[in-house]
């Protein structure tokens, strides 16, 4: 409050901070309906704006690094999301000190970048850490503490501690769906998620069931060709090929990989991901097959 | 002039409005969602 009184007494810092907080909001409403360069051009916007009207050190500063680290890590761009983050944490740590909401963010957005990478046993202690410094200021029922366990559960689904992961999806799940309601998009990650645990633990009826009560959600709420359905789509896809249903298998394949490569473009990890599974179920297919019936064809 | 005044109390209210919505820098946490390999 004390905060906000005095910056009524700078007219021209609280315009710029306003300024710089709607074209945040922009750019993360851009992002999160997939047009990921209008999100950067947004954010890099409002980064010229706050650090030439409020300084170079300010918590807003940090905030839109932050925030643009979570854009690069989603466009694949892991190198940039990184040196990002730590510009961020070193003007948290400056600002708010070790325990804020601030840092507890950037240690599960650094766990989130180990998760992009594949290097799991590294994310897991920023996971952790985020984690704890969130849920000791905010109490262990909040949605955002919930959202860190679930953070959480990802890194050690990765390294097949695949307990203590669905007791944590489990648990997020419950917040999830008092605070939010059902059909909510963070009830729909936790459901993918949960299946593809419940997949890797042997149970694919249970696995089919949670992707197309996610897949249901996000589509209704990103439409029906966002990147983030296609993670579902290609998901399901893996399930059906582990169960010989190869040609439902081909057709999820060949739609999820068009929805990333022109969200991304062919060179994206989730593209190149999808495309190798494709080419997999293609062999696996074959392999069962005559030889003379041949396989499926990859999209151009 | 009554316009004027109209407008300048429109957006008056909207800022109000949104004010107290945007007076938190908020740093994102981003989802790690499992895209399975296989």
């Amino acid at each position: 409050m004390l905060t906000h009184l005095r910056s009524l007494l700078q007219p021209r810092r609280a315009v710029a901070r306003f300024v710089t907080r709607i074209l945040s909001r922009l750019a993360r409403a851009a992002q999160a309906r997939g047009d990921y360069e209008r999100a950067e051009q947004l954010f890099d916007r409002a980064l010229c704006l706050t650090e030439r009207s409020l300084g170079p050190s300010d918590i807003d500063v940090a905030a839109v690094l932050n925030n643009l680290g979570v854009l690069y890590k989603d466009l694949g761009r892991c190198d940039q999301a990184e040196s990002m983050y730590q510009k961020a944490m070193a003007l948290v740590r400056a600002t708010r000190g070790e325990r804020s909401l601030e840092i507890a963010s950037l240690y599960h957005n650094l766990g989130g970048l180990a998760h992009a990478r594949g290097e799991y046993a590294l994310g897991e202690p920023h996971a952790r850490h985020g984690l704890a410094i969130r849920e000791s200021l905010l109490g262990p029922n909040h949605p955002d503490v919930a959202a860190d366990a679930s953070a959480l559960a990802a890194i050690l689904e990765g390294q097949g501690k695949r307990d203590e992961a669905e007791m944590l999806i489990r648990r997020a799940l419950t917040v999830f769906e008092r605070v939010y309601g059902s059909r909510h998009y963070e009830i729909a990650v936790n459901l993918n998620n949960l299946a593809a645990l419940r997949h890797a633990s042997g149970d694919p009826r249970e696995a089919e069931q949670l992707y197309q009560r996610a897949l249901g959600i996000k589509e209704k709420l990103l439409g029906m060709n966002h990147p983030d359905v296609a993670v579902t789509v290609n998901n399901l896809a893996v399930l059906y090929k582990d169960q010989g249903r190869y040609d439902e298998a081909q057709q999820l394949y060949a739609r999820a990989l068009t929805i990333f490569r022109r969200a991304f473009g062919p060179s994206h990890p989730k593209a190149i991901a999808c495309q190798e599974n494709y080419r997999a179920s293609v062999r696996a297919q074959e392999a069962v097959r005559s030889p003379a019936q041949g396989g499926g064809k990859l999209p151009e | 002039m009554k316009r004027l005044m109209l407008m300048i109390y429109g957006v008056a209210t909207v800022l109000a409005v949104l004010y107290p919505a945007l007076s938190e820098a908020k740093l994102v946490a981003n989802h790690n969602e499992t895209l399975v390999r296989g």
